[in-house]
């Protein structure tokens, strides 16, 4: 009978998880700093860009309760950002509550008597005197920077503002043609949709799975392309992905998606809606129309240069649906429009 | 049964600390993290007193938790707030006492639990639970079933000891904080499903 446990799984998280690695070097006192360390690190990297640290960014909990390790300048989290400027080390006191060098340092220097943390582009703990990166299932810089959601509304909203409005997030940021985000590479839904399920399963709270469905219709139907469903409650959400602008094919050829195919993808989402209901009448569901928006005046494969006006031209046109399917049906929230905007020559 | 009372006040008040609220999935789910820590650590499931099941869709349940989230709710101990559900006043002082009586020993192994959404993001904690062999079978099979049955646990057990393991030869002795083999183990359900997944 084979092994039921995977050995090359539990031998490397063994040696590569952060808190295990505490505990094997500072004890229960280290661990019991680490919570205070993880704590303080959101709060941290919720007030500072990871563009700001561009030097590095040391943060650690003394071992001893009451021990200072630096001088520095008192600050709280709403202070940070104007006081960092590429590159920072922070003492944290108490919660809220830090002691901040607004350079870098070498953060093994503090490693002897402190749990410490160092960010450079990734996730890092000082283990055994030396750095070592965090393991990192997401495909965001930092496990300790992200967001949590209560509601799949709120995801969206920050999402469009903060993921997909300049391309930030690694997935989506394949989704380009050029370096100035004018045209979009060949099949570009891919990368919005692997983007958009990659964000809610780290981000929302309460899910129990969220899946990309199949793309190909199943028995002539469209299905949305993400499921959402919640652990306890019978709530289904649906997410049907559409993209606007112009797209380059492998052939280089150009292929344009207008604001009808937007309207197109609020229409399969009502039927599928409706459909959903005949068939589980007792579920919960709502359905939401996420348009990634990509369009830019006058620009083809033979552009050179685009005035800003022009690159920006629809930043702020919203599509208008008619018939307003979210009007219509209780089922059907307001479409949600991502504008991802252009990459803009400094001024 | 005070148990799953305890169990609803402490882990509503940890979330609420760390993340503003709990949310009644979450609640379910920490607790069952707990209860497994518990077995770790005592090797006696019937100790935490109350069954899970595994719901068709694959998720871990207690009624006797439901119940007591109806009973908390209705007496006023426990409010909704704008990112899950909050203690009251009412609720902190409920939570005070239960931890004071012989009960009180089960917020070891919740303490534990919610910390690992300390180690990594929140949503992914719930979310590597349902990797549990045990979970993932009645999710394949669209079947509620009961979960700590022998056969599961043994295999649970086998994953703590092999995450473990590096800790035991170094002569560390995981218990001394459980949130790190419960870490461990979250994360190993993790990393088995990313290399099947990429296989």
């Amino acid at each position: 009978m084979s092994d039921p446990i995977d050995r090359d799984a539990a031998e490397r998280v063994a040696r590569l998880q952060f808190a295990s690695g505490v505990l094997k070097n500072y004890g229960r006192e280290g661990t019991k700093a680490l919570r205070k360390l993880t704590r303080a690190l959101r709060v941290i990297h919720d007030a500072l860009a990871y563009e700001l640290m561009r030097d590095g960014l040391t943060v650690f909990v003394p071992l001893e309760e009451g021990s200072l390790l630096i001088d520095g300048i008192r600050t709280d989290s709403a202070q940070l950002p104007s006081l960092v400027k590429g590159g920072a080390t922070i003492e944290v006191r108490d919660s809220n509550d830090y002691c901040l060098q607004p350079t870098a340092s070498d953060p093994r220097d503090f490693a002897d008597t402190a749990v410490v943390y160092h960010f450079d582009g990734a996730d890092h703990f000082v283990i055994d005197g030396e750095l070592q990166e965090v393991i990192n299932q997401t495909s965001y810089p930092s496990v300790f920077g992200l967001p949590t959601f209560y509601e799949l509304g709120d995801a969206l909203t920050d999402y469009r503002d903060n993921r997909a409005l300049y391309s930030q997030c690694p997935i989506l940021s394949k989704c380009w043609h050029d370096e100035n985000r004018w045209l979009l590479a060949d099949s570009p839904e891919q990368y919005m949709r692997d983007s958009l399920h990659d964000f809610l399963s780290v981000t929302l709270r309460g899910h129990k799975n969220i899946d990309i469905r199949p793309e190909q219709p199943i028995d002539g139907e469209h299905t949305p392309d993400i499921k959402v469903m919640w652990t306890v409650t019978n709530r289904t959400a649906y997410i049907e992905v559409k993209w606007l602008g112009k797209s380059v094919s492998k052939k280089k050829k150009l292929a344009k998606h207008t604001e009808v195919r937007a309207r197109k993808g609020a229409g399969q989402l009502a039927v599928y809606l409706a459909r959903d209901q005949e068939a589980a009448p007792r579920q919960q569901r709502a359905g939401y129309l996420a348009v990634f928006d990509a369009r830019r005046w006058g620009v083809s494969l033979e552009t050179t240069s685009l005035k800003d006006e022009h690159a920006l031209y629809y930043e702020t046109q919203d599509i208008d649906y008619n018939p307003d399917f979210s009007e219509l049906r209780h089922d059907f929230e307001r479409p949600r429009r991502f504008f991802l905007s252009p990459r803009l020559a400094p001024s | 049964m005070a148990g799953a009372a305890l169990d609803v006040l402490a882990i509503t008040s940890h979330l609420q600390h760390d993340a503003g609220g709990a949310m009644e999935g979450e609640i379910h789910s920490f607790a069952y993290l707990g209860c497994l820590v518990s077995f770790y650590d005592r090797d006696d499931p019937a100790w935490w007193r109350y069954r899970f099941t595994a719901t068709s869709a694959g998720a871990p349940y207690a009624h006797a938790l439901s119940e007591a989230l109806e009973a908390l709710g209705a007496a006023g101990a426990l409010l909704p707030g704008s990112r899950g559900l909050v203690l009251s006043d009412l609720g902190e002082a409920q939570l005070n006492l239960l931890r004071g009586s012989s009960l009180g020993e089960r917020d070891h192994y919740l303490e534990a639990a919610t910390a690992t959404a300390l180690m990594m993001p929140l949503p992914t904690v719930p979310a590597a639970i349902t990797l549990e062999p045990q979970l993932r079978r009645a999710l394949k099979w669209s079947a509620t079933t009961e979960l700590l049955e022998p056969d599961g646990l043994d295999l649970i057990r086998k994953q703590f000891d092999a995450v473990t393991k590096g800790l035991s030869e170094e002569k560390i002795d995981a218990r001394e904080d459980l949130m790190v083999p419960a870490v461990l183990w979250l994360s190993y359900l993790l990393d088995e499903q990313q290399s099947s997944s990429s296989k």
